[in-house]
């Protein structure tokens, strides 16, 4: 008998709302500014900086600054193992909310 | 959120995952606004050998009007964006651009373009005698078939009518060439050619008009997100 095949982990990197934001945005990005980014998600300054901090530190984002009309630029962009970690999240999740759990996770939906 | 969840997930995870959706959404459409000046040219050069033929033909001195109006345009257009650029601390780029800018992928692309089209170049040149005259029409038409599914494809996708507006430009260039039936001689074909040459000319300055709305959006998206970053930055100054 074969043994039934196990749910997916998601990636707790990414599973956290505001890191999942960030790492959605960047991946319909090149690269974006930190203004980009703070306009597109909707986090704070802080909120954003802090979030983003654990992405780079996890290699999954890429941080770089320069300066612009005297005033510093931080630009950011989803690395490759970020695209790929991205990827299988997505692929996990819709693994998740779909096919024989579909029942049970309505029901939990309409609770 | 939970830390680590191989379990079903949550209401409240649903719905992160559907504003993440949504960010991301709003992000490709300010991408795609950010970059109006290149879309808008796609169009145009799509465009541009129906506009070319007919008015060439029929309206050589509006043709040349046209041309150095859109030179014109272009270069006021590009000091603007360079001025703008420089202000705004929004920036934004698209996938194919940092790779170029990288220097990664950039002789892969140069060399497949190439090749693609000395291939379609020979491949024409030896089919061409062998082909009939709705054949040939049929040929030369995939291409801008292909650009109107591209422009269809990001309307749909980013709900932009800028890009409805440029798919439905090309079809407008080429009518002209389709319509047309022959030289005139009686005064009512002398009103059809003007009836063409203007929809001719419609469709140049229509794609004109849908790439300066598209940037217009991304100049106001961009100033309010520099407002947005600016007093938040203030805001935390004084906490």
């Amino acid at each position: 008998m074969t043994e039934p095949e196990s749910p997916p982990s998601l990636d707790p990197l990414i599973h956290e709302a505001a890191r999942l934001m960030i790492v959605s945005v960047l991946s319909e990005c090149g690269s974006a500014s930190f203004s980009f980014v703070l306009g597109a998600t909707g986090l704070t300054r802080g909120n954003l900086s802090a979030h983003a901090s654990k992405l780079i530190a996890a290699g999954y984002v890429e941080e770089k600054k320069r300066i612009v009309d005297r005033k510093p630029l931080t630009e950011y962009r989803l690395t490759d193992a970020g695209r790929t970690a991205f990827h299988q999240y997505r692929a996990d999740w819709l693994r998740l909310t779909s096919g024989k759990n579909d029942k049970q996770f309505r029901d939990r939906l309409i609770r | 959120m939970t830390e680590t969840s191989s379990e079903m997930p949550t209401p409240s995870e649903m719905r992160a995952f559907d504003e993440a959706n949504r960010a991301a959404w709003r992000a490709a459409r300010m991408r795609e606004a950010s970059r109006a000046l290149v879309t808008g040219h796609i169009a145009l050069y799509v465009c541009l050998p129906g506009i070319c033929v007919f008015l060439g033909t029929h309206a050589p001195l509006l043709l040349l009007a046209l041309l150095f109006g859109y030179l014109g345009l272009l270069s006021w257009a590009i000091r603007r964006i360079k001025r703008q650029r420089l202000k705004s601390h929004v920036k934004v780029t698209d996938r194919g651009e940092e790779e170029l800018a990288a220097q990664r992928k950039s002789v892969r692309y140069v060399l497949g373009w190439t090749s693609y089209i000395v291939l379609c170049l020979i491949g024409w040149a030896v089919l061409r005698r062998h082909m009939s005259t709705a054949a040939h029409l049929a040929s030369l038409a995939i291409f801008p078939l292909m650009c109107i599914g591209y422009f269809v494809y990001w309307a749909v996708r980013l709900a932009l009518w800028e890009h409805f507006l440029f798919a439905a430009c090309i079809p407008l260039a080429y009518l002209p060439i389709l319509l047309y039936p022959g030289p005139p001689s009686p005064q009512s074909s002398l009103v059809l050619v003007l009836v063409l040459v203007i929809v001719s000319t419609a469709s140049m300055v229509l794609v004109i008009v849908g790439a300066a709305s598209l940037y217009h959006r991304w100049e106001v998206w961009s100033r309010s997100l520099d407002d947005l970053a600016s007093e938040q930055a203030g805001e935390e100054a004084a906490s």
